[in-house]
């Protein structure tokens, strides 16, 4: 056996076992795919194994790994979790069984509710209603008994058909709800549409349902791109696909591709450059990297000069010409995300030392504002690594960085705080936002449960400092206190706009709920609340929430605001188009 | 025929032989898989009513599945395939709930509190090894907390592979990634709980002056 020891005895590794010291970490799961073809470790899991045999330093490493898994196995299998009793779940199954309407809408709490007070189930067919009227309470529950029936058979037959039925005339009635809709917003909403075009725009997203819109950015004013992410009809229950809406001239065109996470998972755009019209990059989770060439977005993986191996999350990207560009994102272990591109291959770009690469630091880089000149300035969240204890953690501190002269520098670290975007007037003047962050501890909760509250974050660069805006969303409605802004764009010194939502569901008198945008206009003075026209899509008993994902601005003045409705239904949820535009001074509203 | 029992296991037409076999079959199923999925949840939600109605709402679409004669609810289809089925959208539906989660980004996932409705799984004596019940507890504690530190994505691959005991192939279906995805996905989250894992031991450790904590303990192995 290999021995190595340092000089005060104790065993030490070797270059070879720092080599393989990701292997060991899955050896068993490496082994069992390591003959598919894609598996690129074959050998080296090979020359571990022999290394293994013959190196305690490694079989320590791996006794480390065993344990782990023990302990795991331990404190996740004896979860102190109230026992859900079988007859419960089939008694709340049964009353859903009929695939009745009523019980399509119900809400997945509700269900929990009842199934622990033990009530009595509400959703019974009308038959069944009846039958259990003549019989004691505690044998109508019973899921055991209804398989003694036999007859039921054709009624639940009939059901289904007539349950077919319903979906068809409910699936033809959509589709025409969805065409008048879009017809109808579309012209409210001003969009510089054909009549043809309009209604394809409502009913263009074929093959796929459940969109939600991540990014936006335009070349011109008639010139844009939205990025999305949606299921796909066929195939529901793999990841989502990526799609973008392309707009040339006022039309916009729905461009499809069979693109998902780095490795298959569902991620998001989450940021799109464009440098002209025919070229340009989307970032965003998993590794989601893509270029557009003029014709086609293709999936860039693993690309050359990248230090890692596997997917990070990009944040922002921002293109200044086809031979420069900039990236960033958040790693783990203090690995700052900074990367560049030459018009050939991205790069990794050194970051500050400050920022304790290699350590447990979270470094989340957020927003990117690069200038003409050279000069940029991105903008994240420092959480210096603090092992756990009874209480809640400290908050994040709001991290700046500057480049200048070909160097990143921390130009500013603001405690307590998170900053998500960045937008500079010019070098000496700009405008960052974000969150501050409230951990409260959460009572009762074992090992230091905490709550994240948000209040929303405006700071200010000038006179070479960056400054909090004191109180920055003062309105009349307490309710936008809590929440964060996630976009500043600002458009010249005296107009800019600001991006955000409220945290907590807003609950309106019909007990609907909505995440409240936050958006504010800044015209050189202040900021100001600016109140967007009303969304709301009333669905009996469902949840509804609404999300702006993203903000662009044209150079014609006009304003975009992207996101997504989604309906908490029965056992899922139904996302839908949301788009606001801002033209001529106000804002209009395009619901699918 | 039950209500819940919409075709005979002698049924002929190809319809019919797709349609679940029985309404007892089916409360068989849950009674087997309803702890590992609802711990499984809890594990990804780490909150207790969440994780109880994505359990139940987990069943309700597989209930339907079956009414719809879906595979894997179809005679002759090995429970194994329906386990699978059920982790699959189990941990779509978690993710779903996280993503739409704003204010909470965390809470203790509580393990050890409300100890008495442990009516399942492991024993905390049955943990090898010469630890003492408060070792086991601070283990666990410190297991917990460094579980919350990674990725939704990394605590599900973990969960599923060493907790549910799936192979790396078929915590790549459930995730949807491929299986060489998975397993380096699996050695970089196990690196990482390590790591975090060990620094929270350490940190408990010097609160506590516990000598004999896992990290000493694995240091002198």
């Amino acid at each position: 056996m290999n021995n190595h020891h340092s000089p005060e005895g104790a065993l030490a590794p070797t270059f070879t076992c720092i080599r393989f010291a990701p292997l060991l970490a899955a050896m068993d799961e490496l082994s069992e795919v390591s003959e598919l073809p894609a598996a690129e470790w074959r050998d080296e899991l090979a020359q571990a194994r022999e290394h293994l045999a013959s190196c305690a330093w490694c079989q320590r490493e791996a006794q480390a790994y065993a344990r782990l898994d023990e302990v795991m196995r331990h404190a996740v299998g004896t979860a102190a979790l109230m026992p859900l009793r079988t007859e419960d779940i089939m008694r709340d199954i049964l009353g859903d069984a009929s695939g009745a309407p009523e019980s399509a809408a119900r809400g997945a709490r509700e269900t929990s509710v009842k199934s622990e007070a033990g009530a009595r189930p509400t959703l019974l067919t009308q038959e069944r209603a009846s039958e259990t009227d003549d019989q004691d309470d505690g044998l109508v529950y019973s899921p055991l008994l209804r398989t003694e029936t036999p007859q039921r058979e054709p009624n639940t037959r009939f059901r289904r058909r007539m349950g077919q039925i319903s979906v068809a005339l409910a699936s033809v009635a959509a589709i025409l709800i969805v065409a008048l809709l879009a017809a109808g917003v579309f012209r409210a909403v001003g969009l510089r549409s054909s009549p043809g075009a309009m209604t394809q725009q409502g009913i263009a997203l074929k093959g796929l349902v459940n969109p939600i819109l991540t990014a936006i950015t335009f070349t011109s004013p008639t010139d844009g791109w939205i990025a999305g992410i949606a299921d796909e009809a066929r195939s529901q229950g793999q990841p989502e696909k990526i799609f973008f809406l392309h707009e040339q001239q006022g039309v916009w065109t729905p461009v499809y591709t069979n693109i998902s996470g780095w490795d298959g998972t569902r991620a998001e755009i989450l940021s799109i450059s464009m440098d002209s019209p025919t070229d340009g990059w989307a970032a965003g989770g998993e590794g989601l990297l893509l270029h557009y060439d003029g014709h086609t977005w293709r999936q860039v993986k693993n690309p050359p000069g990248f230090p890692v191996t596997y997917p990070i999350l990009y944040s922002a990207v921002q293109m200044l010409s086809p031979t420069n560009g900039w990236l960033v994102g958040q790693n783990d272990f203090g690995s700052t995300a900074i990367f560049h591109y030459d018009g050939r291959r991205w790069s990794a770009q050194a970051a500050p030392a400050s920022l304790g690469a290699g350590t447990l630091n979270g470094v989340d880089l957020l927003g990117i504002d690069m200038l003409p000149s050279g000069e940029g300035w991105v903008v994240g969240e420092l959480q210096p690594y603090q092992q756990a204890t009874e209480s809640a953690p400290p908050p994040p501190s709001g991290l700046i960085l500057h480049y200048v002269n070909g160097v990143w520098s921390v130009q500013a670290i603001l405690p307590g705080m998170a900053l998500r975007s960045v937008s500079m007037v010019s070098t000496g003047a700009g405008w960052a936002v974000g969150n501050r962050d409230v951990y409260k501890a959460v009572p009762n909760t074992q090992g230091g449960g905490y709550s994240d509250e948000q209040t929303p974050v405006m700071v200010r660069y000038s006179q070479g400092k960056w400054s909090p805006i004191p109180d920055p969303v003062a309105t009349d409605d307490p309710a936008q206190d809590a929440g964060l802004f996630t976009h500043v764009v600002m458009r010249s010194p005296n107009d800019g706009w600001a991006l955000g939502q409220t945290d907590e569901p807003l609950q309106d008198r019909e007990g609907y709920a909505a995440y409240a945008t936050l958006l504010f206009h800044y015209d050189g003075v202040r900021w100001q609340y600016v109140r967007l026209p009303e969304v709301k899509v009333k669905v009996q008993n469902d949840l509804f929430f609404s999300y702006v994902n993203a903000m662009g601005l044209t150079a014609d003045g006009d304003g975009w605001l992207v996101g997504s409705t989604t309906n908490e239904l029965d056992g899922g949820a139904l996302s839908r188009l949301l788009i606001y535009r801002y033209h001529d001074g106000a804002w209009s509203v395009y619901q699918s | 025929m039950g209500e819940g029992q919409v075709a005979s296991e002698k049924s002929e037409t190809p319809r019919e032989a797709c349609e679940p076999k029985s309404l007892a079959a089916f409360t068989a199923l849950v009674d087997h898989q309803q702890r590992a999925l609802h711990v499984f949840i809890f594990g990804l939600v780490g909150e207790r009513e969440l994780a109880r109605d994505l359990t139940q709402d987990t069943f309700h679409d597989a209930w339907r599945a079956a009414l719809a004669g879906n595979r894997p609810f179809v005679v002759g289809v090995p429970e194994d395939e329906q386990r699978r089925w059920l982790f699959t959208v189990a941990y779509r539906k978690a993710v779903s709930a996280l993503r739409r989660r704003r204010l909470i980004r965390w809470e203790s996932l509580d393990l050890f509190s409300g100890a008495d409705h442990m009516s399942e799984g492991l024993e905390i004596g049955e943990l090898s090894g010469d630890s003492s019940f408060e070792d086991q507890i601070a283990e666990s504690e410190a297991l917990r907390a460094a579980l919350a530190q990674l990725s939704p994505t990394d605590v599900a691959c973990l969960l599923l592979r060493i907790v549910q005991g799936f192979s790396a192939s078929e915590v790549a279906r459930i995730v949807s990634a491929t299986p060489e995805a998975v397993a380096q996905r699996l050695s970089r989250a196990r690196q990482r709980l390590r790591a975090a894992y060990l620094a929270q031991a350490s940190e408990r450790q010097s609160l506590a002056a516990q000598p004999d904590h896992a990290l000493q303990k694995e240091s002198r192995q």
